[in-house]
Formats: C-alpha cells, structure tokens, sequence
C-alpha cells in the first residue's frame, strides 16, 4: 500500500499539474478568442506533462484497498484526455459554444475525479501549500495521523 | 460624502505567523496574528467585494491541521454581519490567483469577476516551465481555474488588461506586474467620485501584509520594505508599494492590507461573537453602522 501511495501521489500531482494547465489555456482561449494561435504551444507542453502520469497510472501496482483511489485517478487522467482533444477542436476558428461547453465539462469532471482522490488518502492535495504565501511558512503541525 | 460603504471582513487566522514572512528580512523575531480578510463594499447601486477568501469545504482541514489557520467562516455568516448575502454580491475584484484570494467564486452566483489578463497569460507560460519551476505557480489551485472557465463561458469572468480607470464609478484597479504574483492587482476606491480625490483607499490585496511594509520598522527613519515571498521581484514590490501610497496622498492607513492585524485599532471596528472582526473605513449617508 505504502508504495502504491508513494507512486501515485506523483501521478496526482503531474494530473493536477496538467489540469491547471489545461485550464488555464481553456481560460485564455476563452478570453482572447481572436489570439488563440499561440496557444498550440502550451498545449503541447500540457500534452507532454501528462504521458508520464498516464503511462505511470496503467502500470501502478495497485493493492485492492486501493482501487477505488485509483479509479478516481483513472477517470480524471480520461477526463484530462478528452479535455486535450477538445482544446484542439476549440482551436479551430469555427469552434462553436457546444465544444467549449464539453471543454469545460471534461475539466470539470477531472476537478472532481482528482479531489475525490485526494479526499480518500492524505498527501494527495490539490493545492501545493508548501509554496503558499499565507501558509509555507507557518511552523507545521504533526499531523495527527503521524504522531507516535 | 463617501459613495461606498467599506467594511474589512476577517474570515479566518494564523494566530502565529512568523514577521520574516510579513515583512522582508527581520529573521527570528517572532511572530504575529494573521487575520485572512476579504473587503466589502456598497454603494452605487453596487456590491462588491475584493477577493473571495477561499473554500474550507476543500482546504480547511489541511489548512487547520497543518499551518495553523483557524476560526474560519465561510461567506454567508461574515457577510450577515453587514447585512448582505452572498448572492447580493454584484462584482468580485480578484487580486490574485491565489487559492486563499478566488478560492470560494462559487459562493457568489450572481457577481462578475475581474482579475488581470497578466496573472493568467503568465500563470499558463509559468506552467509549460515543468515540475522543477513549481515555485512560480505556487498556491493555485486549478479548481478555481476551472471555475473561471465556466464563468467566462457564462460571460461573468472578466479579464481586464493593465490599469482601468471607473472600472466602477470612483473605482480603480491597477497592475501591479511581476510582484507577489504576475499580474496582482490593486483596487483603487476614490470615495468622493471626484478625479483628484481626496478621500482614497487602496485595497492592496497580498502586495502588502502589514502597515510595516509602508514605513519599515523605525518609525524614526521610515522605508519601504516589502513583503517576504515575490514570484517578480522585490524591486516591482517596493514601486509598487510607493505608488500605492502616493495615491493615497501618503497616508499610509489608507493603503488597506488586508492581512493587518491593527486595522481594527485604526478605524472603528467590532469583534463578532464569532470572534472575527468588522472594521469599518467608510459609510455612505444611508447606511448604519456595523460596528457600533
């Protein structure tokens, strides 16, 4: 279980990482609709930033304690893929409001997919706090689930 | 004749927050309270709030078991103090994107959000940096941006490009590049309507934490001093500082940090029976007290 823990907190933190950055690049497509050429770029990084987790996640030992962890993670990486295909569809200057609403959707579903993941087991959080202003440097507690 | 009622509403605190990190450079010199506040305004017609405070559904926990925030209320109960719900609110100014700052958007169904074109241009090229430049886009949370996505499907996230005068009347908001974020912004509220005010606030968001980032430690010998952590640099921070209190017509209790414990010894103010605190900068002619 221990390694199951450690292998996939990786896997959640390059799926968060990557959903931020899908996001971000739905936000600004949304925004700036008429300067979305240069958006092909951070999707490519998005797209590379994600095989490692994807790839990791189908080869995960996965104890049976876990797997409804992992079918959490399962299902966002899915979510993260569609959301890949539908930016590239959003790109096109003749994308419509019903690709971008399956855009949002498919970000959406991964939120909830990888906060429910994060829900089940300690360590796996969707904000980095160790780099938070109001937080980084406050003297950390024990948490009580390590005390002992 | 103030156009805006203007309340700062605490909604949680780190009781033990260490100075080096409100203020650059006294290392091992204690600690003070850090009350997380977000600002209150009506008037115009309007509500408006800057900045949301964030989601205790999602980070309280963590946040209470690990760094010591507390007392946390969500925006229902702190608002109630003032009379307002959060569907009230019409507008929301996001300083930045940080989780603690739009973390709680989806308490507001009926505000437009405003936040600065540069913190999401940058926050996204920050992003294709990789793993090892985490650093740079530290404390987001991309369920807010996801968030954001669909409100700017719904027409009610607004990214706005560097400095926009009357964003609402007698309302500012100003970049602030490449300081404690990429595109921090600073609201600006000029409480008599008139161009060259003479009743100004500047609400400063996280670019400041304290009054002592105004005038330093030696009230003798004043300085700037920035704040302890900048993804821009400490340089954009100490400018930025400046012009905010030139605004203000160098009264440095009129650049609000909401992150200042003393601001209810300043202006008037009232600890709830939650134990958080109202402070009261303004009144328009026909609101009442909130504190009194």
């Amino acid at each position: 279980m221990l390694r199951y823990v450690v292998e996939s907190r990786t896997c959640h933190e390059r799926l968060r990482d990557g959903l931020t950055q899908l996001a971000g690049i739905a936000l600004l497509m949304m925004t700036r609709r008429n300067r979305i050429d240069s958006l092909q770029a951070p999707l490519d990084a998005a797209r590379a930033l994600l095989v490692p987790p994807f790839e990791a996640l189908a080869c995960l030992a996965v104890p049976r304690e876990a797997r409804h962890h992992h079918q959490h993670l399962l299902t966002a990486a899915d979510a993260l893929r569609q959301a890949i295909a539908r930016i590239e569809t959003c790109l096109y200057p003749n994308a419509d409001e019903r690709s971008r609403s399956a855009l949002t959707r498919s970000l959406r579903r991964a939120t909830e997919h990888l906060r429910a993941a994060g829900a089940l087991l300690p360590g796996f959080a969707m904000v980095d706090m160790a780099q938070a202003c109001c937080a980084c440097h406050a003297a950390p507690v024990r948490p009580t689930c390590l005390a002992g | 004749m103030s156009q805006y009622s203007i309340w700062v509403l605490d909604y949680a605190a780190v009781e033990t927050f260490p100075l080096s990190v409100m203020l650059y450079g006294p290392q091992y010199q204690g600690t003070r309270k850090l009350p997380y506040a977000y600002v209150l305004l009506k008037g115009q017609g309007r509500t408006i709030l800057i900045d949301t405070g964030y989601d205790h559904v999602n980070y309280g926990r963590t946040l209470a078991e690990l760094y010591g925030v507390s007392n946390y209320h969500g925006p229902a109960q702190v608002l109630a103090e003032c009379g307002v719900r959060p569907e009230d609110v019409t507008t929301v100014f996001i300083t930045h994107a940080h989780f603690d700052h739009m973390g709680a958007m989806h308490h507001f169904p009926n505000a437009r959000f405003y936040i600065q074109q540069r913190e999401v241009d940058k926050w996204v090229w920050a992003l294709t940096l990789g793993p090892e430049f985490r650093f740079l886009v530290g404390a987001a949370d991309p369920a807010d941006i996801v968030k954001a996505v669909e409100l700017t499907q719904q027409g009610r996230m607004i990214c706005v490009d560097g400095d926009v005068q009357d964003a609402l009347p007698g309302i500012d908001l100003h970049l602030a590049a490449d300081t404690h974020t990429y595109g921090s912004m600073y609201v600006t509220v000029r409480n008599d309507g008139a161009s060259a005010s003479q009743d100004v606030f500047v609400f400063a968001g996280d670019l400041l934490y304290t009054y002592d980032n105004l005038t330093g430690l030696d009230q003798e010998n004043p300085q700037y001093v920035p704040i302890g952590l900048a993804v821009g640099s400490q340089s954009n921070l100490i400018f930025a500082t400046a012009e905010m209190l030139r605004q203000a017509g160098g009264e440095p209790r009129r650049v609000v940090p909401v992150h200042e414990t003393r601001l209810k010894d300043v202006f008037p103010s009232r600890r709830t029976t939650a134990g958080l605190y109202v402070v009261e900068l303004a009144l328009t002619a026909d609101e009442t007290s909130k504190v009194f």
